[in-house]
């Protein structure tokens, strides 16, 4: 009897992931975008190389040994024209710290329309525009904007979909800073 | 029990595809817009046709109007494949203005439902052949928390010649 039974159950436990999620969306309606999720399992930051505003390369694995932001977003989100002046301020707080923001934009018109916004919003930090692909790899970018904390060794310690508050990011910097480095812990 | 083992597999199979689909890339996303399918519109050699468009938006959501408020947002817009008719114009319904905690200044948004209407005219002679109009609706939504990729879906709308 197993016999029989058993390639439908394989299927069929395969298929129950996915199904709990189809369920979940047909209930949770617009929480499809509203979530913001620590990182069950810790999992390697995939590598990539893209190219800056100049032409430069911009990697990933370049800042291992640094706490890094990455931020995917587009010209076109409104939520996240709000977190990008916290970037800024971010960058500027830790970045002599041992701590970067890389800013991917999903703009399908690519430098055209990200190049006046980098000026105008005053980015201080590395800016590429990034591809479907690449953010796939990251386990597929439902939404914009969405966060990708990642610590020194470059793990992905977080992610974040949606608008997020800033001072939640700010304690998850400084936390990884101070098991990093020791600077930003509460009694130092 | 092989009945009952099978049918729990193909009860749970568009769970595996549902699965591999949430996996896709980006530029695909969430499905905020859908056409709200209309009756076939009825075409008088001679005169002018309008044509009207329902779209649907999942609530909770908003998608820009067809003139947002800020340079860097992609508006609404509906365009039309070529065909026997003559294409004149398009009227968008008023835009809600609305604030939102990201924006500093309020938007120019339609959630819900909104009809948006097409103008045509009709030369004298339009073969019975015409059997429907083809064209694209392009949208951009957000909910207040976040954004969902510019998405573009097919519109056809079905026709009568008299």
């Amino acid at each position: 009897m197993f016999s029989s039974i058993k390639m439908p159950l394989l299927i069929a436990l395969a298929a129950l992931p996915g199904f709990l999620s189809c369920v979940q969306d047909a209930t949770m309606g617009d929480s499809v975008i509203q979530a913001a999720s620590e990182v069950e399992e810790r999992k390697p930051a995939p590598d990539f190389t893209l190219k800056d505003e100049a032409g430069r390369d911009v990697t990933l694995s370049d800042y291992r040994g640094k706490v890094v932001l990455l931020n995917f977003w587009a010209t076109w989100c409104g939520p996240c024209k709000i977190e990008m002046p916290w970037f800024v301020a971010f960058q500027r707080k830790y970045k002599d710290q041992g701590f970067t923001v890389i800013a991917v934009s999903l703009d399908e018109e690519g430098w055209d329309v990200v190049r006046p916004f980098v000026e105008e919003y005053g980015l201080n930090f590395p800016v590429v525009v990034g591809t479907d692909k690449m953010a796939d790899e990251f386990g597929g970018v439902a939404a914009l904007p969405t966060t990708f904390i990642i610590d020194n060794e470059g793990w992905i310690t977080s992610s974040h979909m949606g608008l997020v508050g800033r001072g939640e990011y700010e304690e998850e910097i400084e936390a990884l800073l101070c098991a990093q480095s020791g600077v930003f812990c509460e009694d130092s | 029990m092989r009945l009952f083992s099978s049918l729990i597999a193909a009860l749970l199979l568009p769970g595996l595809a549902s699965g591999v689909l949430s996996a896709q890339s980006f530029s695909r996303g969430l499905r905020v817009a859908s056409i709200v399918p209309g009756p076939a519109v009825k075409l008088q050699p001679g005169e002018s046709a309008a044509v009207p468009v329902t779209v649907q938006i999942r609530p909770a959501y908003h998608i820009n109007s067809n003139a947002p408020a800020d340079e860097y947002l992609i508006p609404t817009k509906l365009t039309w494949e070529p065909s026997l008719l003559v294409y004149k114009k398009t009227d968008y319904p008023e835009a809600e203005i609305v604030s939102y905690s990201f924006s500093k200044k309020p938007l120019a948004v339609y959630s819900n439902k909104i009809v948006i209407v097409s103008h045509f005219a009709m030369p004298e002679n339009v073969p019975a052949t015409l059997t429907e109009l083809k064209g694209e609706f392009r949208y951009q939504a957000c909910n207040s928390r976040a954004c969902l990729p510019p998405k573009t879906i097919e519109v056809i709308v079905p026709v009568e010649p008299h």
